[in-house]
């Protein structure tokens, strides 16, 4: 082994590069307040390098998208219990399974996943969209007494980033500033106690994904790169760098050395947009949706670990229906129709489907009567008159959490395939292959590689990845 | 090696305590402390470099040895003997030696850790082991040939080796391998697959799969072969296995009878006495009482005292510790030429004088642990005590009361918030029912007890069980409180309890207000010496990095010095619970003085405060002292310069760790991250701070045109707002409108349909053109040849954007120049700090000077300087303003700008 000259040494910095390149990651564990984590019983072999999730935020209507029932066409004084699907039904390419009018292209790619009629939201009592969407995020209803990680932060933090370049959790498309409900919003899109490190990038406007890596507002990449240089220089400079250099010091100089990487890295020309062909881009059409969803490919093209894509919440926006309900529902299904089919293509066509595992879901489902479930009703949030005059009454106003439907596609699932059923008639509940949040977590985490039991020691007790590490993998779903 | 390392430390320790100046000078701009660091490093390596050295000359010696061996023409016995010896020489000489020596410097100067550790100790038990074959080599070839008989030589050096089968220790041995690593589950509670290993009977008994243990026969034993991965599912389950060690410890036991002795049954877990304890201040020289018990400690350790730091490190520490901001440069360079003995005392007496600052700092310490949030929502329930927390930092009030006002708010101003803790809409889970927070977070941050486990079931990891969670509960509830064992209603009610019963009770039918009350009192009564051993461990470890008990939320485990704790611990209460007190007594003594270390070893030893990260607070208000330049936040329809705590927490403030508060925050994670940096390094909040502070250091910060007219926030609910104002001869008008937060702004329809010019003869002149729009609209209206006096403005958002999925939100504006749409709203009033900032100097070099004054408290060495005015560039003789907010940025991003040393 070589030395330097000790008195050299003493002068320039000691061995410190030379100690902290050994130990980088080392320490991080031993540091105050990261958690200890512990894998689960069984390490299972993964199935998918990479998890997108395509969050329809606002309550998606399962009778309007996925999962038909007898379509009511409407007509001024129809009876408001008679109507359970304000569109047809269509055929798609997998015998047996029809879903919603407005869903055409999705309809001929459901051969290459699952759909599943049957996944049952929690019971969490009088509604709120941001507190469902906080249990399906991270498995566990608040308030809790530890904060909880969002499911893309357990695969952060589990399997670290597929890219070094790339963050390993993004999140696009949700704006987190919505006024009365934010706080709720920020409450799960967090990594929780599992630090910063893997929490969310966000991408609020996929249109202006470009910016995150970016020099900021009024700065150009030169005098960026101009600011920087001389940063790095005077960091290294400083005497107390020089000679009284610390564990903390170091690992600081590393992260920003790790961001600038990033920030300059070939992976953060993924997040431009404008440099997508035209031929590829206009499928995704103009939308903010369809955007975010290029963006999500690109993104997994090169090498991000999550991605999070919706739709976003915004009360009384979007999926969350509480009037003109059949417009509304035509409009979203316009707007995802085209964006998801061809996500699912072009990922098909680049060879990364199978890697790639691809999940459509809501935090619960909608119903014209029944808000809550039948025999847990809570308290109605939208007044639906006995019959139907106008058409703002026409559609699924109500919150239902019996029955949502969500869809699987690539890393290990199986393919036209269709799981549960619910009943035909209202209140259309679930008759069989019931899925809750665990169990549907546990399969997802396991086709990540990720045990159910998977966790961390938080204040001395163990937290899992499912609630109380008890979730179980719904093997049917499974290629 | 190692003692030898310790002594070369303690050496460099003693000559720097008189450094000749020669020395001193030859390292300018060294700080006195930083040297020591260095030294101690150069004394570690040098015991690296003599270990290394005693691996060459083995190994030459060694060759020597075989040369003779051949050259005396021995046996070929004797030359396999001595080859292997020359062999395993070779191999600890360039092998082992170097990854003794690269682990060990990874583990001296990098705190320990654990990965490097075990390496270490892998390579110098195999060191040890090799030296040890070789010496046997060495004396069966001595002995051979002093013609003795070999194995008689062997068999003693056999004998020499210690037994490693002393029979195990149950209390000590196995019985804390069953309580950290199988109670979780298979506690008399929990019983997973029915086994539970609280006590013999049970353990023998076993559970679903058979017997656990078979005295005598570890291999017929279940919970062996679990363990040792002989039969399956592996045990501890979805956790690591038990070391090899612990394995045979069990193993051995099990063998040995499996005798349950020595440890009591069940979870071993004692509680700290809760009296208070008075303790005598060991005799000493030093002035302040917690130098005499430092003192002391470090000779049982050992250790010689550490010089204390330079007088502006201390001053650097003591501002962001009390005012939460770096020292103003004309306060640094007062309190440096300051020659009076006490300065340093005064500096601290001074600080705290000024209620104001140090309340601005200190609110965030409490915000998080009391979950208090500027601008924070919850349907279901959050109130904030901002404004009563303000109150009682400014008047100091005593800690004692302050906990019995949050645990009895009575009247008005009282702090409901911290009881009410964060509720949301909907059924929440019965262990996180208001008075069941406020049960685990009085005890949490009060007492440093963590009753979140017991809050569903009994703890597996300390002592308390459901029905001390619930019977603390009782006295925040309105109701009497069913016993919900893990979400399953039990059927049983509970009974008002305190945690520490022998401090009283209260009548579990008393109306709440009394149960409250009887709360607030049993919390801080004189007989409960937790409160205050908890609340100095806490600042101890806010001003020193690392608690004296730690984690500073489990009061229940040992203090590196017990006498310090419960001095400190009962001199604050006999002062009157007074915070600044304590502040007082840890800020002056030398411990705090001392140099800083960079990390912490296991076990701890303390040589020193613990570098610190600024706090995110303490990065947005340095940045904000230096430059003069403050954010603002809104006040109504006007604004104001605020401290960062003030502002609801930005991208800025939360990437640098300012946690969201649902839950109580007792420490923050201060490890850099790179999202953390990338929003430093590109994040707009930074670049748009800088930039304004630089604008108002080199005095180019403009006042922003202020309108005329201001509607505040218009929604579909409060509609139009109606409003004369006052041309005064302005020949141009801006009307303008912006968005609020509408949920849809792209749909909201704004007008201004009615409103008119009056003119000075009092006639009315309707406004005519485009009078309806979206947002944001903006339209300029020539005055110039009129002649009006007034503008009666009426606007509003239309019927139109009334629909609950736009909400819309605007302000609307009316300017005389044309507006900043950054600066809208001008903030009113001074700088919350009470402290005017100059501007820099207009020469290059010595903006340069002032800035590293300002940001580090030194000035810039040469290369530096170098560096900064490259960016300074001046054009045209001028310093550019990007320039400067370049360097700014710099600056403040240095690791040596953010760690406090």
């Amino acid at each position: 082994m070589r030395r330097e000259d000790p008195a050299r040494e003493l002068f320039a910095g000691l061995s410190r590069r030379h100690f902290l390149k050994a130990s980088a990651g080392a320490t991080m564990a031993a540091l105050q307040g990261a958690p200890q984590l512990f894998a689960g019983a069984t390490k299972p072999e993964p199935k998918a390098d990479m998890l997108i999730l395509i969050w329809m935020a606002g309550g998606m209507a399962q009778t309007e998208t996925w999962d038909p029932k007898a379509y009511t066409p409407f007509e001024p004084g129809i009876e408001s219990k008679s109507v359970l699907s304000t569109f047809p039904a269509i055929d798609t390419v997998v015998d047996g399974i029809q879903i919603s009018r407005g869903l055409e292209r999705m309809a001929k790619v459901m051969d290459r996943g699952t759909l599943i009629r049957s996944y049952r939201a929690g019971d969490l009592g009088f509604i709120l969209h941001s507190r469902h969407q906080f249990h399906w995020h991270t498995g566990y209803a608040p308030p809790l007494s530890v904060a909880a990680p969002h499911l893309g932060a357990w695969i952060a933090s589990a399997l670290g980033p597929h890219n070094q370049d790339m963050p390993p959790f993004l999140d696009i498309g949700q704006n987190i500033e919505i006024g009365a409900e934010s706080d709720a919003l920020k409450a799960f899109h967090t990594a929780g106690f599992l630090g910063t490190e893997f929490g969310p990038f966000f991408i609020t406007d996929p249109m202006d994904a470009a910016a995150s890596v970016r020099p900021p507002q009024g700065v150009s990449n030169e005098r960026a790169s101009n600011r920087w240089e001389r940063f790095r220089k005077m960091a290294e400079a400083s005497p107390v760098m020089r000679h009284g250099s610390s564990y903390q010091q170091e690992s600081m100089l590393r992260s920003y050395d790790n961001a600038h990487r990033l920030l300059n890295s070939p992976a953060a020309k993924a997040f431009d947009l404008s440099l997508e062909p035209e031929k590829s881009r206009k499928p995704y059409g103009d939308t903010r949706f369809g955007q975010s969803c290029l963006l999500a490919r690109r993104l997994a093209e090169h090498g991000a670990r999550f991605v999070e894509v919706t739709t976003e919440y915004i009360p009384f926006r979007f999926w969350d229906t509480h009037e003109n309900g059949h417009t509304r529902a035509r409009d979203m299904k316009e707007t995802i129709d085209g964006p998801l089919s061809q996500l699912i293509l072009d990922l098909e066509d680049r060879g990364l489907l199978d890697r790639t595992l691809v999940v459509v879901a809501s935090e619960f489902g909608r119903d014209l009567i029944t808000e809550g479930r039948p025999g847990e009703t809570v308290k109605n949030q939208v007044d639906v008159p006995d019959t139907i005059n106008e058409l703002k009454h026409y559609g699924m106003h109500r919150h239902f959490t019996e029955a949502s439907s969500a869809l699987m596609f690539g890393g290990g699932v199986k393919k036209g395939y269709l799981h549960g059923k619910t009943s035909d008639e209202r209140p259309c509940s679930i008759v069989e292959g019931r899925v809750d949040i665990a169990d549907l977590h546990a399969t997802i985490y396991h086709l990540m590689g990720i045990a159910p039991d998977h966790g961390a020691v938080v204040e001395q007790r163990p937290f899992y990845v499912t609630k109380d590490g008890k979730g179980k993998v719904v093997e049917a779903l499974l290629a | 090696m190692w003692s030898t390392a310790i002594r070369n430390f303690a050496m460099v320790d003693a000559i720097l305590g008189d450094p000749p100046q020669g020395f001193l000078d030859a390292v300018a701009p060294l700080a006195h402390d930083t040297l020591r660091q260095a030294m101690r490093y150069q004394a570690s390596e040098v015991n690296r470099y003599f270990f290394e050295a005693w691996g060459w000359v083995q190994l030459g010696f060694g060759v020597i040895c075989a040369a003779l061996t051949w050259a005396a023409g021995r046996k070929v016995l004797f030359k396999i003997a001595i080859c292997v010896a020359l062999a395993i020489v070779f191999y600890e000489a360039v092998h082992l030696v170097p990854m003794t020596i690269e682990t060990g410097r990874v583990i001296d100067f990098d705190g320990e850790p654990p990965m490097f550790v075990e390496r270490f100790w892998m390579f110098h038990h195999l060191y040890t082991g090799l030296d040890m074959t070789k010496f046997v080599i060495l004396l069966g070839c001595v002995a051979a040939m002093l013609r003795r008989n070999v194995v008689t030589a062997l068999v003693a050096m056999v004998c020499l080796v210690p037994s490693a089968n002393a029979e195990v220790d149950f209390a000590q041995q196995v019985h804390p391998i069953f309580v950290k690593k199988c109670f979780a589950c298979h506690s008399a509670s929990a019983k997973q697959g029915g086994l539970s290993l609280e006590k013999l009977e049970d353990v023998i008994l076993g559970g679903a799969s058979g017997a656990g243990v078979v005295p005598g026969a570890a291999e017929d034993s279940l919970v062996y072969q679990r363990v040792a991965g002989l039969a399956e599912p592996r045990m501890p389950m979805g956790m690591a296995p038990l070391s090899d060690t612990e394995i045979a410890t069990l193993r051995d036991w099990i063998n040995e009878g499996a005798k349950w002795e020595g440890a009591t049954e069940g979870p071993l877990r004692s509680t700290a006495p809760l009296a208070p304890r008075t303790v005598e201040v060991p005799e000493g020289e030093a002035a302040n009482p917690v130098d005499r018990f430092l003192d002391e400690y470090r000779a049982q350790q050992g250790m010689i005292a550490l010089q204390p730091v330079s007088d502006a490190v201390f001053a650097r520490r003591t501002y962001l510790d009390l005012w939460g901001f770096v020292p103003p440069a004309d306060q640094l360079a007062a309190f440096l030429q300051d020659s009076s003995p006490d300065k340093r005392a005064k500096l601290v007496d001074k600080l705290l004088a000024d209620d104001a600052l140090y309340a601005g700092h200190w609110i965030s310490f409490y915000n998080d642990l009391l979950r208090n949030d500027e601008g924070v929502i919850y349907h279901g329930g959050r109130e904030s005590i901002t404004d009563w927390l303000l109150g009682a930092l400014r008047d100091n009030m005593a800690y004692d009361r302050m906990v019995r006002e949050l645990l009895s708010p009575q009247g008005e101003g009282a702090p409901e918030g911290f009881l009410i803790g964060v509720n949301w809409r909907g059924t929440v889970n019965a262990s996180q029912t208001p008075p069941m927070q406020a049960a685990q977070n009085s005890a949490q941050v009060f007492l440093g007890i963590n009753l979140k486990c017991a809050s569903c079931h009994d703890s597996f990891v300390n002592q308390w069980k459901l029905a001390d969670s619930y019977g603390l509960a009782g006295f925040f509830s309105e109701e009497p409180l069913e016993l919900v064992r893990c979400d399953a209603p039990t059927g049983q009610m509970a009974a008002v309890k305190f945690l520490f019963p022998e401090l009283g009770g209260v009548p579990a039918d008393a109306p709440l207000d009394e149960r409250r009350e009887q709360a607030a009192k049993l919390f801080t009564s004189p007989e409960n010496g937790r409160l205050a051993r908890t609340l100095v461990n806490r600042y101890w470890k806010r001003l020193m990095g690392r608690g004296l008990v730690e984690p500073a939320d489990d009061m229940d485990q040992a203090a590196w010095d017990p006498d310090l704790l419960d001095w400190l611990a009962s001199d604050f209460a006999a002062h009157g619970y007074d915070l600044k007190h304590l502040l007082r007594r840890i800020l002056t003594s030398e411990g705090y003085q001392a140099p800083s270390v960079g990390q912490v070893g296991d076990p701890y030893v303390f040589r020193g405060p613990l570098e610190r990260r600024m706090s995110s607070e303490q990065f947005g208000d340095s940045l904000s002292a230096i430059t003069g330049e403050w954010p603002a936040r809104a006040v109504g329809k006007s604004a104001e310069y605020a401290r960062d705590w003030r502002l609801k927490a930005t991208p800025l403030g939360r990437a640098m760790g300012r946690p969201v508060r649902d839950q109580v925050f007792t420490e923050r994670n201060e490890q850099a991250t790179t999202l953390q940096m990338l929003e430093l390094l590109n994040g707009e909040t930074l670049t748009r701070r800088v930039r304004a502070g630089a604008e108002r250091l080199l005095g180019r910060r403009t006042e922003a045109p202020r309108a005329l007219f201001d509607s505040g926030v218009l929604n579909y609910r409060n509609g139009t707002v109606e409003q004369e104002v006052e041309l005064g001869g302005a020949e141009r008008l801006w009307l303008l409108v912006v968005d609020s937060d509408s949920y849809d702004p792209t749909r909201v329809e704004i007008s201004w349909e009615g409103t008119s010019f009056v003119t000075p003869d009092g006639k009315d002149v309707p406004l005519d053109g485009e009078l309806l729009g979206g947002l944001p609209f903006e339209r300029v209206v020539e005055l110039s040849g009129k002649s009006y006096a007034k503008l009666r403005v009426k606007a509003g958002v239309t019927a139109a954007s009334k629909a609950s999925d736009i909400n819309a939100r605007a302000r609307f504006f009316v300017f005389r120049e044309k507006p900043d749409r950054n600066r809208l709203v001008e903030p009113g009033g001074a700088s919350p700090i009470g402290l005017t900032v100059s501007r820099l100097p207009a020469d290059a070099t010595q903006a340069v000077q002032s800035l590293y004054l300002r940001a580090l408290g030194r000035g810039p060495s040469e290369e530096e300087r170098k560096i900064a005015l490259e960016l300074l560039r001046p054009e045209n003789g001028v310093v550019p303003t990007e320039g400067l907010a370049d360097l700014l940025w710099s600056v403040v991003l240095l690791p040596e700008f953010q760690v406090i040393r």
